[in-house]
């Protein structure tokens, strides 16, 4: 094996290792702020249901239904389903 | 499913009030008379939890509990095929709804801070244990308290403390384990052990202010049941004095949390690693709703 094909090897091999062992330390840092920051934050997919134009309650959705003769789709929780449920 | 969504008006709303049987508000009881004729053969969530195709007099067409968006897709389809064969009496109220009644039971709205400061707040484990894996909730400061993240007169390098009533908002109400579901246990003055954010001014450029953040802040529960969270804090934003807002702001907290919750979902107590992310709001009507402990906000 040649030095150079061993190198990227090993930085192939150690990088993410000690990227890892960074994430994992426990201690937030100037280091690692932006990886947890990103690790935390919602993905895109994961925001996709609050592209449907919620009613944020279920008595404006009876207002608008009742005046457009809709029916009415409601999904309900324990807690706010576009927040904390 | 869009294409269904749009035959629908689709709205989202906490039941915990509604399927309450002494609440009396008009929701309420609309509520109550299509969700007690719910039958669910599997996959409860719980009380009156799910989805709802309904009519606006309160005649259930269609319900599911399942977080299945085929079941979904299918309970939606069974709505509409019902909500064809209704007749107008049956579709509708008799009288149009009073869009002022909601003003009893709303009133937590009323305090969004327009002026001030709304965040939106993410938690999230760094081991993911399970799905739903990251809960969102939101944090709100009166103009006043945002002003107040910063010195009065900012220069670069000052540091400034946060108020102490603010990351003891922070540390009680948001700082929370809420990872997997609403916590209704939050954390009391007396369980504060740690809580200060230091604000240093980076830079002054015209009107805008970069500051970072920096802090620790400590809550545990004593007795039968340990719970606590131990996070550092590091942030940074821009404040532009003379509009007297933030046009961005970050703030993160890191640490090990312990203990179980009420509700929360969280079934092992052992000490683990939660980071909790607080970014700017956005102002569409599902980014305006309250904190779930605004209550407690003293305001």
């Amino acid at each position: 094996m040649t030095f150079l094909r061993c190198s990227i090897l090993i930085l192939a091999f150690a990088l993410p290792a000690a990227a890892a062992d960074e994430f994992q330390e426990g201690k937030l840092t100037e280091a690692n702020y932006a990886k947890w920051r990103d690790h935390v934050l919602p993905r895109n997919w994961e925001l996709s249901y609050r592209k449907i134009p919620w009613r944020s309650s279920y008595w404006e959705a009876v207002i608008e239904a009742q005046e457009a003769d809709k029916p009415i789709l409601l999904w309900s929780m324990n807690g706010h389903p576009l927040c904390n449920t | 499913m869009q294409k269904l969504a749009a035959e629908f008006v689709v709205a989202a709303d906490a039941c915990d009030r509604m399927q309450k049987e002494s609440c009396q508000d008009a929701d309420a009881l609309l509520f109550r008379k299509f969700a007690s004729q719910r039958t669910v053969k599997k996959g409860n969530r719980g009380g009156a939890q799910g989805h709802y195709a309904v009519a606006p007099s309160g005649e259930l067409l269609a319900s599911s509990s399942s977080a299945n968006p085929q079941i979904l897709v299918e309970m939606m389809k069974a709505g509409l095929a019902k909500w064809a064969t209704l007749p107008r009496e049956k579709r509708l109220l008799p009288e149009a709804p009073d869009p002022t009644a909601a003003e009893s039971w709303r009133r937590a709205e009323k305090l969004y801070p327009k002026d001030g400061l709304a965040l939106r707040v993410v938690a999230r484990d760094r081991k993911r244990e399970r799905w739903p894996d990251s809960n969102l909730d939101f944090a709100w400061f009166r103009k006043d308290e945002a002003r107040s993240l910063l010195p009065a007169e900012p220069k670069k390098g000052d540091q400034h403390d946060v108020p102490q009533g603010l990351v003891h908002r922070l540390a009680q109400f948001h700082l929370v384990d809420n990872v997997h579901a609403l916590n209704y246990t939050t954390f009391p003055t007396k369980a504060i052990e740690k809580a200060r954010i230091t604000t240093t001014v980076v830079q002054v450029e015209g009107d805008l202010v970069s500051v970072s953040f920096e802090g620790e802040t400590r809550t545990s529960i004593e007795g039968s049941k340990k719970i606590g969270y131990a996070p550092k804090l590091l942030g940074r934003a821009k404040y532009n004095v003379k509009d007297q807002k933030f046009v961005s702001f970050e703030l993160v907290a890191v640490g090990m949390r312990w203990g179980l919750g009420n509700c929360n979902q969280r079934h092992n107590p052992d000490p683990a690693l939660m980071g909790i992310v607080f970014t700017i709001a956005g102002d569409s009507p599902a980014e305006r709703l309250p904190p779930a402990f605004v209550s407690r906000y003293s305001w």
